[in-house]
């Protein structure tokens, strides 16, 4: 191909020297012309002097004839001699004019011109004289005047003139005629030169020329081999070629392309692509657009539209497919287009043929499909899948035996070994498997699948829902129940707005209900918020004792429609003999005495979601419902929601106007009998409504009132009752006031009213009216200020009080910071003296005992013990005082672990001196430690003190719990939890009966001192620590039985 | 463990109390608990303090040298126990000096407030003279024999 581009283009060189030969060439036909345009201007120049001349010859010659004719004339004076005269000075004037023309173009020069002319002028006038003297006065005079020289002298001076305007013009001439003689030269010199140079470069060029000739023959020669082999192999080839030019005219088809446009390569090159190759859409017949154009359009490669046609010569329609490609030379111009097509009716058809057939077996509600001769699943329909459940990606490549149930796979297996054997296998049933693991009944068939060799490669299957075909079958009666249902509801409907009956309606509904669910019995219960029970309102079918058994149900209940108040959802029991609703209960037995299987209840539920009732029915066989069967009795359900919603609002509304009916009755009894003044005033202060004590007070009837103005009737409050109506619409509010004023009933004396006036408003909130509630406090205000009186008197008494108290308190505060003192130098000083007195009789004894007698010895014992026991009293005094003034806060105390510890520290209450029991767990108690203690060890050590001598001292500790008010405590903890008495119980000496009630005394000593030593504050002491933890004491004894002392203290709250 | 004989038996105790009488039942118990350390009395709250001073008569450090222990009355003419307790704990000399509150007092508020003011024990007076001899044993064992003195208590130097 790079040779054929070097053919069409022609070297630069080449183009150069066809440039610089035509540049040549211009500049010589420039240059010629421009000479001769010279030459030609030159030649003008010179004819127009030559012209210029002549008329200068012209017009002295006019002048001398003129003169001749003159001359002739005065000499014979014979007329005809003046012709010539006539003749010249006729055409003198003409002459004259050329001349004037060519000063006035500036051809002569215009002075001498004029002056010519005058000297013409002149001259003609002389002839002319001459010639009229010649006539008038004969020859002689005439001559006369010619021989005066004037005529001569001034035809010289013409002649004079004119000779040198000939001189100059003929010097012009020779000027001009040289010049022409030199453009001639330089015109032949420049032409022959030019014609040299344009033959050089012509031979230059030929040569160039030539040598691209020879290029462009052997470039040629080669593309004619190289279009000739593509040109065969394109012919050979099965698909058809086309090419055209860039305008689409067709430079060459194959034979193939021949075949298909039915047209041969002569007919068709040259000829529009269009008329060759006319296409169009298959599906339209619409003309398509010829890709050819449309790559010369856009340049591109274009592929051809699927379902294009070729209609060829021979009027066959010829399916085709291929693209066309636009052919480029180096620079990348496209000079023509390549078509490439092929006819594709066979696979068309084919295709066709296979796309019906995926068409059929796609839409197809069987299920088709094939598996190998191992049962693996290779294709599957849109009906397999919807039948089955699985997607093709879910059960392609799967075992087969996924779709039927493992009891028939063996049967399965057995059909897929017929089948491969060749056997075609017909609807047969059987049972199909779903991916959900649900049955169902199909119709099977199972044929082989042969491949081209006639060898069985698989196995086509197609399974067909029989479910299906039965449902098919009963959509016609499901179609007539329908209507009956619908009929039924409109019914019903019609009714529902109609009926005032409830209970006709709610018969009707459990009618409906029971024919919708195809039930034998059924029942409408309501629900009663109050009980949130279910009571039954209507029903259909049941016996006394069902009804009886289930007139009245709450949640708890076991029966389906309680379940279905409980989810506020429909209940159904498919079986009441297998649900766990029923399982184990009377109710069980109830239903199948009544020979109810199956029940089910739904709630009927209004539009904000509140349980109304239930609508139940029952079935004498088991039941599951369709999903007709629940929309047509949701749709009942709505309606009876709807009904109850209604009657209950109606009936809420009926029950609340009879209500305030009640009420107002209520309020205007009340109003009447009201012990205080009630009243209602319009704002111009008129009485619209009072009660019977304010008419009484204000002295006329309840009727005398009404209508009247208070100015009328109580003239003295008026002014006022103005003024508090004003604050009510002013502010709006409940407004107080007092008003004072004087009654009919009672003439002159002044009545005061505590009032409260109140706006009264209606709908729209302005206030129409004002409420009045009037007390009459001219009683009070009285009492009142008597009680003033009173009371300022009491102050002053109680002021007086306060004084007094004070003092006393502070005479108390001394007496007991005296007696503070006096216990501090009862502790301190007055034991200082027992002291000494105790240990200095001791040393006495240690020192000087052997010097002594048993006398003095005996003397100086009673002493020490007699301080010792002072010593001890004044301790315990001090104690009990201390146990009266500390102040106490009690706090939870472990008793039991208190009283372990007290005997763990003193041996005199542990075995075998004494059997100290504990019967635990003791309750613990609010107390104060160091209190209990003390009372705890009085107790204690009062219980093995006081035994018959020898005997080993027992005690017995228990708790007991009794409650706070029962004993009478003084003080009551918020924080106790009823209270706990301890029981000491003794085997002592006991206490008579009569000596119980002072034995907690202070100083109370029963029994002699010998016997039994005590300062007689122990148990003063301990009922007083017991009343400052808010507790007490006592003790139960018989004489010589053992006593039995209790501390009875809160008890802590238990944690 | 440090002997009682061998440091804190020559180690001097100031007793102060104003009964003649509790003076000689203290003497007597002391003896008779063996307890050989000299004994000065102070009858008064102001002689304590003074004496604690080396004040006046008590200058004489030879004779009245600072004591090791001192058992303190509360009752006291003059000036009260608990001023004098007071005093002591204020003198940055005395203030790990050992004082035993020892009285016939037992009202509570004179033990919190002695213990307040920094007391180290508070004894009370026992009627029975076998019992005052069991309270010296155990001022004995305790207090002379196995307390632990603080560095420098025995050479205290006198106040001013």
């Amino acid at each position: 191909m790079a040779k054929k581009t070097t053919l069409r283009r022609p070297t630069p060189r080449l183009i150069s020297v066809f440039v610089s030969a035509i540049g040549l060439l211009l500049v010589s036909v420039g240059a010629t012309y421009y000479i001769g345009l010279v030459a030609v201007q030159n030649n003008r120049r010179l004819a127009h002097e030559v012209t210029v001349l002549q008329q200068l010859e012209a017009y002295i010659s006019t002048l001398l004839s003129m003169e001749t004719g003159q001359r002739g004339f005065v000499l014979t004076g014979q007329h005809e001699y003046l012709d010539p005269y006539t003749q010249a000075a006729a055409q003198l004037d003409k002459r004259s004019t050329t001349l004037r023309v060519y000063a006035s173009q500036r051809e002569l020069p215009g002075q001498s011109v004029d002056h010519i002319l005058q000297l013409a002028h002149a001259k003609t006038a002389e002839l002319e004289k001459t010639i009229q003297i010649r006539k008038e006065q004969g020859e002689a005079a005439a001559l006369t005047v010619i021989q005066t020289g004037e005529g001569k002298r001034l035809m010289d001076s013409i002649r004079d003139e004119i000779s040198q305007l000939q001189d100059q013009s003929r010097a012009n001439i020779q000027a001009d005629l040289s010049r022409a003689r030199h453009s001639a030269l330089i015109r032949t010199f420049t032409f022959i030169s030019m014609t040299l140079l344009n033959v050089a470069f012509l031979f230059w060029a030929a040569r160039l020329i030539l040598k691209a000739i020879e290029r462009r023959d052997a470039a040629v020669q080669e593309a004619t081999n190289q279009r000739t082999m593509l040109s065969t192999t394109l012919t050979s080839i099965g698909d058809a070629v086309i090419a055209t030019d860039t305008t689409g005219a067709v430079t060459f088809l194959n034979t193939e392309a021949e075949r298909l446009t039915g047209r041969d390569s002569s007919e068709a090159i040259g000829k529009d692509i269009a008329e060759v190759l006319p296409i169009s859409n298959e599906l339209t017949g619409q003309p398509a657009e010829n890709p050819i154009l449309k790559v010369l359009k856009v340049g591109k490669v274009v592929g051809l539209a699927n379902h294009t046609v070729l209609l060829s010569k021979d009027g066959r329609r010829i399916p085709i497919e291929d693209s066309a490609a636009p052919v480029r030379d180096e620079s990348g111009k496209v000079y023509g287009v390549v078509m490439v097509f092929r006819d594709v009716t066979e696979r068309r058809k084919t295709d066709i043929a296979r796309e019906r057939l995926a068409a059929i077996v796609e839409s197809s509600d069987d299920a088709i499909f094939s598996k190998t001769l191992d049962g693996i699943v290779t294709t599957w329909n849109r009906g397999a899948q919807e039948m089955f459940g699985y997607e093709p990606n879910q059960i392609i490549g799967q075992p087969a035996a996924k779709l039927f149930p493992p009891e028939l796979v063996e049967r399965e297996k057995s059909v897929i070994r017929r089948v491969g054997q060749g056997e075609h296998i017909d609807h047969y049933e059987t049972v199909g498997l779903r991916k959900d693991g649900t049955r169902f009944d199909i119709s099977h068939s199972a044929s082989p699948v042969w491949n081209r060799r006639g060898e069985i490669v698989g196995i086509s299957a197609i399974a067909r829902s029989i479910t299906e075909r039965k449902r098919l079958d009963s959509t016609q009666r499901e179609l007539a129940d329908e209507l009956a249902n619908m009929e039924r509801l409109n019914r019903l409907a019609a009714r529902f707005i109609s009926e005032r009956d409830v209970h006709a309606v709610l018969d009707e509904m459990v009618d409906t209900a029971i024919a919708i669910t195809r039930a034998s019995k059924g029942n409408l219960q309501l629900f009663e918020p109050s009980t949130g029970h279910l009571t039954i309102e209507a029903a259909r079918g049941f016996s006394r004792e069902w009804l009886d058994f289930f007139g009245n149900l709450g949640g708890g209940q076991d029966a389906a429609c309680a379940q279905a108040m409980r989810l506020k959802e429909r209940v159904v029991v498919h079986d009441v003999r297998s649900s766990p609703i029923f399982a184990g209960t009377p109710a069980l037995d109830v239903q199948l005495k009544e020979g109810i299987l199956a029940v089910q209840s739904s709630p009927l539920i209004n539009r904000s979601g509140d349980l109304l009732g239930m609508l139940s029915t029952h079935f004498t066989e088991t039941y599951t419902p369709s999903e007709t069967e629940l929309r047509w009795l949701d749709l009942l359900c709505r309606q009876a929601a709807d009904l109850l919603e209604r009657n209950r609002a109606e009936t809420a509304l009926h029950k609340s106007q009879e209500r305030t009916r009640l009420e107002i009755s209520q309020i205007e009894s009340i109003y009447q009998a009201a012990p205080m003044g009630l009243c209602v005033l319009d704002l111009e202060l008129r009485y619209r409504r009072i009660n019977e004590r304010l008419a009484e007070i204000n002295g006329f009837s309840r009727e005398a009132h009404i209508g009247k103005r208070v100015h009328e009737l109580l003239p003295t409050l008026a002014s006022q009752a103005e003024e508090v109506l004003r604050r009510v619409l002013d502010t709006g509010d409940v407004v107080r006031a007092e008003l004072r004023g004087e009654t009919p009933t009672q003439p002159g004396v002044q009545r005061i009213w505590d009032e409260r006036w109140y706006p009264i408003r209606d709908a729209a909130g302005a206030i129409t009216r004002v409420g009045v509630v009037a007390e009459e406090v001219t009683e009070r205000k009285r009492m009142e200020a008597e009680l003033d009186r009173a009371r300022a008197e009491l102050q002053s008494h109680a002021a007086g009080l306060e004084k007094t108290v004070a003092e006393r308190t502070a005479d108390l505060r001394s007496s007991i910071a005296e007696l503070e003192g006096f216990s501090y130098s009862l502790s301190h000083d007055m034991r200082a003296p027992l002291r000494t007195i105790q240990s200095f009789s001791q040393i006495v004894m240690e020192q000087a005992g052997d010097k002594l007698g048993q006398m003095e010895k005996d003397l100086l014992t009673t002493i020490t013990s007699a301080s010792s026991r002072l010593d001890r009293l004044i301790q315990d005094v001090l104690t009990y005082s201390r146990v009266i003034r500390s102040p106490v806060r009690p706090v939870p105390v472990n008793v039991e672990e208190l009283i372990r510890q007290i005997i763990h520290e003193r041996p005199e209450l542990q075995l075998p001196k004494a059997d100290v029991h504990i019967e635990g767990p003791l309750h613990r108690v609010l107390g104060h430690e160091a209190y209990l203690t003390q009372c705890i060890t009085n107790y204690l050590d009062n219980a093995i003190k006081f035994v018959p001598p020898g005997t080993q001292p027992r005690v017995t500790i228990r708790a007991e719990r009794v409650e706070t008010a029962s004993n009478g405590s003084p003080h009551h903890h918020p924080n106790s939890d009823g209270c706990v008495r301890l029981w000491f119980e003794d085997n002592g000496i006991g206490i008579p009966k009569e000596s119980q009630g002072r034995i907690f005394g202070i100083f109370e000593r029963l029994n002699p001192d010998a016997s039994y030593p005590g300062t007689g504050i122990g148990l003063a002491i301990v009922r007083k620590a017991a009343e400052r933890m808010g507790g007490t004491v006592g003790v139960e004894s018989e004489p010589r039985e053992g006593s039995r002392f209790w501390l009875q203290l809160p008890a802590a709250t238990t944690q | 463990m440090n002997d009682y004989r061998t440091i804190n038996n020559n180690r001097t105790i100031l007793h102060v109390e104003d009964l003649p009488e509790d003076v000689f039942l203290l003497k007597y118990a002391l003896q008779r608990a063996e307890i050989t350390n000299p004994v000065q009395v102070a009858s008064d709250g102001q002689e304590a303090i003074d004496y604690l001073a080396g004040a006046g008569k008590f200058a004489d450090r030879q004779k009245f040298p600072l004591p090791y222990l001192v058992l303190l009355d509360l009752k006291l003419p003059i000036k009260i126990g608990l001023e004098v307790l007071e005093w002591i704990r204020s003198q940055p000399a005395l203030k790990s000096l050992i004082v035993i509150v020892l009285t016939s007092s037992i009202h509570e508020g004179d033990i919190k407030r002695a213990y307040e003011l920094g007391a180290n024990a508070f004894l009370v007076k026992p009627s029975d003279s076998k019992v005052t001899l069991d309270m010296c044993k155990a001022i004995k064992h305790f207090w002379l024999q196995h307390n632990q003195p603080p560095l420098g208590a025995h050479e205290l130097r006198p106040v001013r």
